[in-house]
């Protein structure tokens, strides 16, 4: 089994990617910086806003706090890159992948859990501990329910993939692929609860939040991890994470297909 | 066997124009220009072939190489490989194919080459002994342990081409396309890649096409060639039979041992060279009988020595791409 694994063409591409991550030192560090400062202004503008309140609304400072600092730190630990296929389909290195006999949508997906393991490892992990130490981070209410969270966080991550993997195919039609990822990547950024807790959202609005996929991807977890959910409403946000999944899914592979027929490969 | 049938392929080009307004119509109404790389072609070669695929710039060449490799939809028309129509079946056909394109590299940029190699290992699961005999084999042959930890951007064009080609031929491939695999390399890496090549072809019996413009790869490498030019066919046949049909004549350099005017055999006048006057240079067409002439011009002349260039296939093709598809 673990030899199957080791030889898998799609594990030797995820592992080349995360080896590959590894070499950008300074950009590294300047990240890890950059994310550790960032977390310190967002902590201290809700502190503010509670004003030494213990709760507001029903909820506890030190929950928006663990709430704010995962959804933060997992935002900025998983990055895809929405051009990495553009690029590739525009300088016609997408030809060697064509050439390979494997599936170029689950090799990408590979190159990125790749380097985006990196950053759990090389940069998430370290903020954590950091942040736990200085804001004093809600622990789990159980080791099930950080189990728990923990399944959704990485289906979290596939949805936010499929999500990219959409934008990134449409660079067949569109030229401008730019515009699309920033306004997809602001988008998720307030649904996804990522700036304001969902929590402190309008009702209105978190009970239509109810019917997207963005509640379940950085929230549910958070949720699940503090024990705020019951085991139907666990069960419910799963399902809700699958049935979008494999409506992004389809999207996506429709569009490849497609797409791929608009591929012409430049020079030679 | 690999069967081409009326295919087609055009791209759309957009025409950019410079200046104020040739900017603004670029980016209102940008005119484009539809181009025909490839126009009605249709060949068929069968198994163990190996055929030079040549033609000017711009030919059409790599646009084919690249339908039949699976990375191009065409337009029109069909393709056939080996049963696989090669764009429709393209993750399962791609196992029975190597391809090189010589201008882009199909390895990891930043892997050294025995990494890249491990990696196509795994990706086209080659069995350990089969990958083990094909590594010492192409080591051989290409001296690819000189420089085996090098990253492939650190490698001279002449080191990566020859890790491309060893790359292309690592699974068995049962047919193998070659764009321009000899572009920019120097003679003893010419030498070496042709030599390649050519014993893989003889040993495995695969199947290789190739694109050049260097003519001694045609000369040494190839038994058929195919020339094309906008897209379409204008011959199809041996090297040979090249040379019969457009090589018109042949130069035959007669030396005498004394100096004479100019001779007449078989209807042929000599003209004498400028700069060696004991040399007599004789254009023969290619119906008449060389033995023939040479015994003429012995009854005539006393012969010291005496050489016969063939056609060169080079100047041929160059016949060939001037006079067009009409003619030939
Ligand atoms: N991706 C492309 N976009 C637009 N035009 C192309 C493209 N690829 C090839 N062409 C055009 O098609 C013609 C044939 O090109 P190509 O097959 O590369 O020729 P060759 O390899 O014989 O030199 C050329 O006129 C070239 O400009
Ligand atoms: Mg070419």
């Amino acid at each position: 089994m673990l030899d199957v694994l080791k030889s898998n063409k799609y594990i030797k591409i995820m592992r080349m990617s995360f080896s590959q991550s590894t070499v950008f030192r300074a950009s590294y560090f300047f990240g890890l910086v950059n994310s550790i400062i960032s977390v310190f202004i967002t902590v201290s503008i809700w502190k503010a806003l509670y004003g030494g309140a213990e709760s507001v609304d029903g909820i506890s400072f030190s929950a928006t706090v663990t709430n704010i600092v995962f959804s933060m730190l997992l935002s900025t630990a998983f990055g895809f890159n929405d051009f990495a296929i553009a690029g590739k389909v525009h300088s016609g290195a997408v030809a060697s992948e064509l050439l390979k006999p494997m599936s170029i949508s689950l090799s990408n997906m590979f190159q990125a859990i790749g380097s985006n393991l990196f950053k759990l490892i090389g940069h998430f992990a370290p903020t954590l501990i950091i942040s736990a130490i200085f804001f004093k981070l809600l622990p789990p209410k159980s080791f099930a329910m950080l189990l728990l969270a923990a399944v959704s966080v990485i289906f979290g991550f596939c949805l936010l993939y499929s999500i990219s993997y959409i934008v990134s195919v449409t660079s067949f039609w569109i030229t401008n692929v730019w515009s699309l990822s920033t306004l997809k990547n602001v988008i998720i950024g307030i649904f996804a609860g990522t700036m304001l807790p969902i929590w402190f959202m309008p009702q209105s609005l978190q009970n239509a939040l109810r019917y997207t996929p963005f509640d379940v991807i950085y929230f549910a977890p958070v949720k699940i991890y503090l024990g705020q959910m019951t085991v139907e409403e666990i069960a419910f946000s799963f399902g809700k994470q699958l049935f979008w999944l494999g409506v992004f899914i389809l999207c996506g592979a429709l569009l490849w297909r497609k797409g791929v027929k608009k591929i012409v490969i430049a020079g030679g | 066997m690999i069967e081409l049938e009326n295919v087609v392929r055009s791209f759309k080009i957009v025409k950019r124009k410079s200046g104020f307004r040739g900017t603004l119509k670029n980016l209102f109404a940008p005119e484009t220009e539809i181009k025909r790389a490839v126009n009605n072609l249709s060949f068929t070669i069968p198994d163990g072939q190996m055929v030079g695929f040549i033609g000017p710039n711009g030919a059409g060449k790599s646009t084919t190489v690249k339908m039949l490799s699976g990375v191009l939809y065409p337009d029109s028309g069909s393709l056939r490989v080996n049963g696989f129509v090669p764009h429709r079946d393209r993750k399962k056909y791609v196992r029975h194919i190597g391809v090189v394109f010589g201008q882009r590299s199909q390895l990891w940029q930043d892997l050294p080459i025995t990494d890249s190699f491990e990696m196509l290992k795994s990706i086209y699961k080659i069995p350990d002994e089969i990958y083990r005999t094909n590594i010492e084999l192409f080591n051989e042959i290409l001296s690819l342990h000189t420089f085996e930890n090098k990253q492939v951007r650190q490698l001279s064009l002449g080191q990566r081409m020859r890790a491309d080609i060893a790359a292309a031929f690592l699974h068995n491939p049962d047919i193998i396309f070659l764009d321009e695999p000899t572009i920019g390399l120097d003679v003893v890496v010419k030498e070496n890649v042709r030599a390649f090549i050519k014993s893989i072809n003889e040993q495995r019996g695969c199947t290789v096409i190739f694109t050049t413009h260097d003519m001694q790869d045609i000369e040494k490498v190839c038994k058929r060639i195919l020339i094309i030019d906008e897209g379409a066919l204008l011959y199809d046949g041996t090297t040979e039979k090249l040379r019969d049909v457009f090589g018109e004549e042949r130069v035959l350099t007669v030396s005498l041992n004394e100096k004479t005017d100019t001779l007449t055999a078989c209807g042929i006048k000599s003209s004498v060279d400028a700069e060696n006057p004991l040399d007599h240079i004789f254009r023969v067409p290619k119906q008449i009988k060389l033995p023939e002439m040479i015994t003429e011009i012995s009854a005539k002349a006393e012969i010291a020595d005496l050489r016969i260039k063939e056609p060169e296939i080079e100047a041929i093709i160059r016949r060939i791409y001037e006079k067009g598809a009409a003619d030939a």
